[in-house]
């Protein structure tokens, strides 16, 4: 991705003009103000915005204009980066010219009916649609309070980040859902909506477009946006400690180590990302080699990292009986991580690989897409401009990088069944 | 959507190629029609009966890729820095790698690898731990158990499923797992004209197939000394109900119907008319579905697929989360014998399946990109002149040949009730 290449159109704004793929992609992000409650109106929100809205009052009556649209395809969705609570509103169509029917404004509009035009009547939301959703959540938790694989990893978070809203819903018991649930009132989610618009962050617009369609684009969605900090970063306390959860309904152990980065900063991404590669890659990787293929342990293991909380952790699904061996083999990768020998060869094959991925996703929309909105939304820096630095990375940078990875938690899943 | 050529080689391999300038790098994909499918679990080698356990096509899969003649393939095309990967489906297992140097080289290797197997007893002995933590994995989920248990049951005399509901087996079968074993299969079902050679990338087509052609020709040739097991009262189900206990807040019915393709519609074509069916009957926006869960009859519909067992017998499976069990399956009975079908709906749906195609461009490099994985299989690629083809009239036709009244049920009770 070249930045040349993306046109501001309006302050917040953004076009990236690529004339190689058949569909136009839009996306619109706004903020809002965490907490356990707003994060669940959000829930309510998006749901209710992807099932009805003011001109098309069903999920059918949406999925039919949606085909008739040459499956013209939405979603509103709540997500969390690092502690940025935020709505995403995206879209995206078939370009018109592929198919030789010219339906460009007649989708443009249909998506602004998603955005704009909510189901609010007479300040209430339709009741049928909300309590059909707050069933649904309901259920959907009810599941997956009773679902091992999904609860070992909530419980992981909690008991790395007890007071953090990084868990989705946030909801370890269900009797605390439904209160907080019967709490929200319509009025609640409609101020929360208005609110919601106030917080425009950026929007941007990918495809192959014409001077007039991007300005019917940019005149149909007008925002003022607010000013863009970094502002997804934050650096949590992690809780130091062991912490063991019994399990009696899985034979399935799972084992998390945490590790912090001490005085982690956003921009050191690429230096964290270079060693998550050591550790992750699938044959070479510190992380399988140790763990599966000389100590026998594992099927299953591996790294992630919180790159907006300059968190690492390594997971494995394990039997019980292998923790202690596993904890063993997991210190093992460590030491391996400050050995200059096996770092000068982890890193050669880490910006050889990197260099391979930079000229072979040059023909996917995935990897422009992915550049493009990480630019608008985070700032973050082009790949030309990434690659440069994975290539100047030095041993003594990953040595250092690692000398400041402390392990503060350790969280044991016990299957018990 | 570019054209490809298929070919067949001189020792019965079949050989797709696409070649296309575009492309940075090269995907190559070989295949086997052979997998963890129960009905593979019985055949005659030599014309002797053969019956093994279930698990063997998984871990012949492992023992190729990981113990070839040149070491760990995988390995190898790691240090290459490819993707790469082998994969055990119900009927398919495949060996591919992506990637942008060496590529002639790692054909010849590919090929080699499966074709000149040289794992051993000690190999065998050596993989069976990571494979038992990979059988855990399925024998933990209940989704899986309750489609499981419904597939085991679908026909009076085929072991589809193992009874421990896992097709990869258990600990003790893996344990039970031998090398004669092992290299009977292989024998049985890795022959020349059962397997497929699928490479895309920017390549001269006549040249390719020459080089392919010299690769083989150093190889010995796998004759086909294989006969499938000859199942007699395929439209009997072995079990028309059966249950198990889980934890699970609601019961988990799946429903599998055996249905027979009098038309001998080729399996594309049915195929399409299937996720029509599915569309109008049991998607969450319709009629149907809303109502059982506005009267808390289900909690929610869930997978709902089909298979093909040959290209006359085919199932319907579906998946539930049931409130309450009798009304659930009087309606759904009925649901699925009522013709509301609509053309405007059919030719809406058809529409967005055109609009699905066309807007495929965007994703052909990538390497997971629909029509290169499922054509050595299916032969079922992105063809917008195939779904024009097809019309409400042919659709309704079909429908008339489908009868609901042949099944099984699966029950996932909880077992604290």
């Amino acid at each position: 991705m070249n930045t040349k290449d993306i046109k501001i159109i309006e302050p917040g704004f953004y076009y990236y003009q690529k004339e190689d793929f058949a569909t136009i992609k839009l996306g619109f992000r706004f903020n809002f103000k965490p907490s356990k409650k707003n994060c669940l109106i959000a829930d309510l929100l998006c749901d209710y915005m992807n099932r009805c809205n003011g001109k098309y009052h069903t999920l059918k009556e949406i999925n039919d204009k949606c085909r008739d649209l040459y499956a013209a395809d939405y979603a509103v969705r709540s997500k969390r980066t690092g502690q940025k609570h935020y709505i995403d509103f995206n879209y995206t169509m078939l370009d018109h010219k592929i198919i030789g029917d010219n339906f460009f404004k007649d989708a443009i509009d249909f998506f602004k009916e998603i955005m704009f035009n909510p189901l609010f009547k007479d300040n209430k939301l339709d009741s049928k649609t909300l309590a059909k959703i707050k069933q649904d959540m309901y259920d959907d938790e009810k599941e997956a309070n009773l679902e091992p694989a999904e609860m070992q990893y909530r419980y992981f978070l909690k008991s790395i980040i007890p007071k953090s809203n990084i868990v989705k819903t946030n909801f370890l018991n269900l009797t605390e859902l439904v209160k907080v649930l019967n709490e929200i009132t319509d009025e609640d989610i409609i101020n929360f909506y208005y609110e919601l618009l106030k917080n425009y962050s950026r929007g941007w617009c990918f495809g192959n477009l014409s001077d007039e369609e991007i300005n019917y684009i940019s005149n149909t969605f007008k925002f003022k946006t607010s000013n863009l900090q970094k502002d997804y970063f934050h650096l949590d306390e992690i809780k130091e400690g062991y912490k063991e959860i019994k399990d009696k309904e899985t034979t399935q152990s799972y084992l998390y180590m945490t590790y912090a980065i001490k005085d982690y900063k956003p921009e050191e991404v690429v230096l964290y990302d270079a060693i998550l590669s050591m550790l992750n890659s699938s044959m070479t990787g510190l992380v399988l080699k140790v763990l599966r293929q000389e100590l026998e342990l594992v099927y299953s293991a591996s790294a992630d990292f919180f790159t907006m909380r300059g968190i690492i952790y390594i997971t494995a699904k394990i039997d019980k009986k292998n923790k202690e061996k596993c904890i063993e083999g997991i210190n093992e990768i460590f030491r391996r991580l400050h050995d200059k020998k096996i770092i000068t060869k982890l890193l050669k094959y880490h910006k050889e690989k990197c260099n391979e991925i930079y000229i072979s996703n040059k023909d996917n929309i995935s990897y422009y897409l992915g550049n493009f909105t990480s630019y608008v939304y985070e700032n973050e820096m082009e790949e030309d401009e990434e690659i440069k630095i994975i290539n100047s990375l030095k041993v003594s940078d990953i040595l250092n990088a690692v000398n400041r990875m402390e392990l503060k938690n350790t969280f044991f899943y016990r299957g018990d069944k | 959507m570019q054209n490809y050529l298929k070919k067949t080689l001189k020792n019965g391999v079949k050989l797709y190629l696409y070649p296309d300038p575009k492309m940075q790098r090269f995907y190559v994909d070989y295949s086997v029609n052979y997998g963890s499918s129960g009905k593979y679990y019985k055949f005659y080698y030599n014309n002797k009966l053969v019956e093994v356990l279930p698990g063997i096509a998984h871990f012949l899969e492992h023992m190729l890729g990981e113990h070839s003649k040149y070491g760990n393939m995988y390995k190898i095309f790691s240090d290459k820095k490819y993707q790469k990967n082998g994969i055990t489906y119900g009927e398919l297992t495949r060996f591919y790698f992506c990637g942008l140097n060496d590529i002639k080289e790692s054909i010849k290797i590919l090929i080699n690898t499966i074709d000149d197997p040289v794992f051993t007893k000690e190999d065998v002995e050596k993989t069976k731990p990571a494979i038992i933590e990979e059988t855990k994995l399925s024998l933990n989920n209940k989704y899986r158990k309750s489609v499981a248990l419904c597939s085991k049951n679908l026909y009076k005399n085929v072991e589809m499923e193992h009874e421990s509901l896992s097709q990869i087996g258990t600990a003790e079968t893996t344990k039970a797992i031998d090398y004669d074993t092992l290299k009977l299969c292989y024998d049985a079902f890795y022959y020349d004209e059962n397997k497929t050679l699928l490479i895309a990338g920017n390549f001269n087509p006549d040249e390719m197939t020459k080089y392919v052609e010299s690769i083989y020709q150093e190889l010995k040739p796998h004759p086909n000394k294989m006969k499938p097991f000859n199942y007699h009262n395929l439209d009997k189900v072995k079990k028309p109900f059966d249950v198990i206990y889980e934890n699970v807040s609601e019961k988990l019915v799946t429903i599998g119907f055996k249905l027979i393709n009098k038309l001998n519609l080729p399996r594309r074509e049915i195929a399409t008319y299937i996720n029509y069916l599915f569309y109008t009957k049991l998607l969450e926006e319709t009629d149907f579905v809303d109502n059982l869960k506005k009267d808390r009859i289900i909690a929610y519909i869930g997978a709902k697929w089909y298979t093909f067992f040959d290209d006359k017998h085919f199932n319907i499976l579906i998946g539930a989360s049931v409130k309450d069990y009798d009304e659930y399956l009087s309606r759904l009975f009925k649901e699925l014998k009522i013709n509301n079908f609509k053309e405007e709906d059919f030719n809406r749906y058809m529409k967005s399946k055109i609009a699905d195609e066309a807007g495929k461009i965007d994703y052909k490099y990538e390497v997971f990109d629909g029509f290169k994985v499922s054509l050595p299989y299916t032969e079922d690629f992105s063809e917008i002149e195939f779904f024009k083809t097809l019309t409400f009239k042919k659709f309704l036709k079909f429908y008339q040949t489908l009868t609901f009244d042949n099944y099984t049920i699966a029950l996932v009770e909880d077992k604290n009730n």
